[in-house]
């Protein structure tokens, strides 16, 4: 076991670990690792987009332990059970989902992790949730929405601190079917231009088709 | 610069124009805090809110937050369940029974063909086969197909033998009546959800629409043409992304009056529109106008 070049996440023969926060607990059927008493899961990269970027060597996670994270749309938790591992228990992570019924699988999970907020609101409008939330310093974007890039820069104008980083996570077939992704990439990168400074670039293939995801940093 | 006011799930804070804390209360004591300080409440701009939430973020409120978050989710999930999920619970279900009975079917038909062949080519729905299978023995079965016992091309197979079978058409035929239970209960549940979309689309099609569209609100938003096309989204894809030629009717292509039109891709596009016009009556509890819109539908001649 390994420790990789980003904080708190391991590496052995090619796959990603974190350290498990709750003991023995799994989260969604994951593999656990156990050496030299620690106790590790495995980070499944077909099942986390975040943990695909790391694997096609992203510079920079952007967190580390006890930072403050929120996270949009974070479904049932997979990948939010790992950032909830790698910032630990000083650390707080805000869930943000939409969907009611993944939110009951999420609610399942917080009673185990004691560092996620769960907030079931809509990320468009950040202003409706702003009193249920303090300033971060990292912000990752997993939803498949048209209007994705506007979500983020919204959400980063107002939560994320100054000189913080922040991900987003981009399907490129629900923002436009017909067009080629590598196009749509372009089209991003423009929009995000305009508010953010861009770090880093990776598409995800072969681990999610037609995704990629941009790393960012405030002003 | 005046007093800021800021009331967050952690407690109502008043701050100075350094944006030090002047003074705090709990979060539902707004009003008295207003009142107090004499605080004219006006719109934070963007870098005032963003001061606040920086100051926010301190450790002691960490617990604070998660716990109070936890609990207004909790709440929120607990009320956002609704007659909706009932519905589009009790329509999957029909749906996936009805796979399976088809499916278990399929293998007793086999399977008791082993027995008695010439049944499965008389008997052609399902649900009477089953039926048929539980209530006669092979000498009634084939007096009524009138066949001699001689001409039969199935083996006489041991009493055990045909019990098994029978205990499976037993399954399926009371599969087939949790079916029927199901979709007379799904008839009250829609009459009294979305009365005006069920006399003009009927029940099992308003039910799936709304099933596909996941909520009533969802459903009454999209554009007609929408609704025109939902379940086809394959097809739909298939011609923006290939320009193979366009769908005319999705789900709507079982209704009765989209099945006897001739120029079936018009009729789905006047049902759409006319179902979403009694979605929204439905959606904002209005009267009944169902009859209105079902007669005009029944008049055209297309």
């Amino acid at each position: 076991m390994k420790q990789t070049e980003h904080p708190k996440i391991f590496e052995d023969r090619g796959r990603f670990y974190t350290i498990n926060l709750v003991k023995g607990v799994k989260v969604y059927g994951e593999r656990l690792y156990k050496d030299r008493g620690v106790e590790y899961r495995q980070w499944d990269i077909k099942k986390s987009k975040l943990a695909a970027a790391i694997k096609k060597g992203i510079k920079k996670t952007g967190f580390k332990q006890g930072d403050v994270i929120l996270y949009l749309g974070s479904a049932s938790g997979t990948t939010t059970s790992h950032v909830s591992d790698i910032v630990g228990n000083k650390g707080l992570i805000f869930a943000l989902e939409f969907a009611p019924r993944v939110m009951r699988d999420m609610l399942f999970m917080c009673k185990q992790r004691k560092n996620i907020a769960p907030i079931l609101a809509d990320a468009h409008q950040p202003e409706k949730y702003k009193d249920k939330m303090c300033m971060v310093d990292f912000i990752f974007q997993d939803i498949a929405q048209k209007d994705q890039a506007e979500i983020f820069i919204r959400n980063c104008d107002l939560f994320l601190k100054n000189k913080g980083l922040a991900m987003i996570a981009i399907k490129s077939r629900s923002i436009d079917i017909t067009k080629k992704p590598r196009q749509i990439y372009k089209e991003v990168e423009n929009k995000l231009k305009k508010n953010l400074e861009i770090i880093d670039f990776k598409t995800l293939d072969p681990f999610e088709k037609d995704h990629c995801v941009f790393l960012c940093k405030k002003r | 610069m005046s007093n800021l006011v800021f009331s967050s799930i952690v407690g109502t804070y008043v701050f100075n124009d350094k944006f030090k804390v002047i003074d705090k209360a709990k979060s539902n004591k707004i009003e008295k805090l207003i009142k107090k300080h004499k605080i004219d409440q006006k719109k934070l701009n963007i870098e005032e809110k963003r001061q606040i939430l920086a100051y926010l973020k301190n450790k002691d409120y960490f617990k604070e937050f998660i716990k109070e978050n936890k609990q207004i989710t909790k709440e929120k999930l607990i009320k956002s369940i609704n007659e909706e999920n009932l519905i589009i619970q009790t329509i999957n279900n029909i749906e996936e029974i009805e796979k399976c009975t088809n499916m278990l079917t399929k293998r007793l038909r086999e399977w008791y063909s082993l027995y008695l062949p010439e049944l499965d080519k008389e008997t052609e729905k399902h649900e009477n086969y089953s039926e048929l299978i539980l209530r006669k023995n092979k000498t009634e079965l084939l007096k009524q197909l009138k066949i001699k016992k001689e001409q039969c091309l199935g083996k006489d197979l041991d009493k055990r033998h045909v019990n098994e079978i029978k205990f499976l058409a037993g399954e399926i035929s009371n599969l087939f009546k949790l079916k029927k239970k199901h979709e007379l209960y799904l008839e009250q549940l829609i009459l009294s959800y979305m009365p005006n979309t069920q006399i003009v689309a009927g029940t099992m099609i308003a039910a799936k629409l709304l099933s596909h569209a996941g909520s009533l609100l969802r459903f009454v938003e999209f554009p007609s043409s929408t609704i025109q096309l939902l379940g086809a989204e394959k097809a739909l894809f298939r011609h923006l992304k290939t320009g193979a030629r366009c769908p005319k009717h999705g789900l709507i292509i079982s209704h009765e009056l989209v099945t006897r039109a001739k120029n079936k891709g018009k009729m789905a596009r006047i049902l759409a529109d006319k179902i979403l016009i009694a979605a929204k009556v439905d959606y904002f509890k209005g009267d009944l106008i169902g009859d209105k819109l079902r007669n005009k539908l029944d008049k055209l001649k297309i």
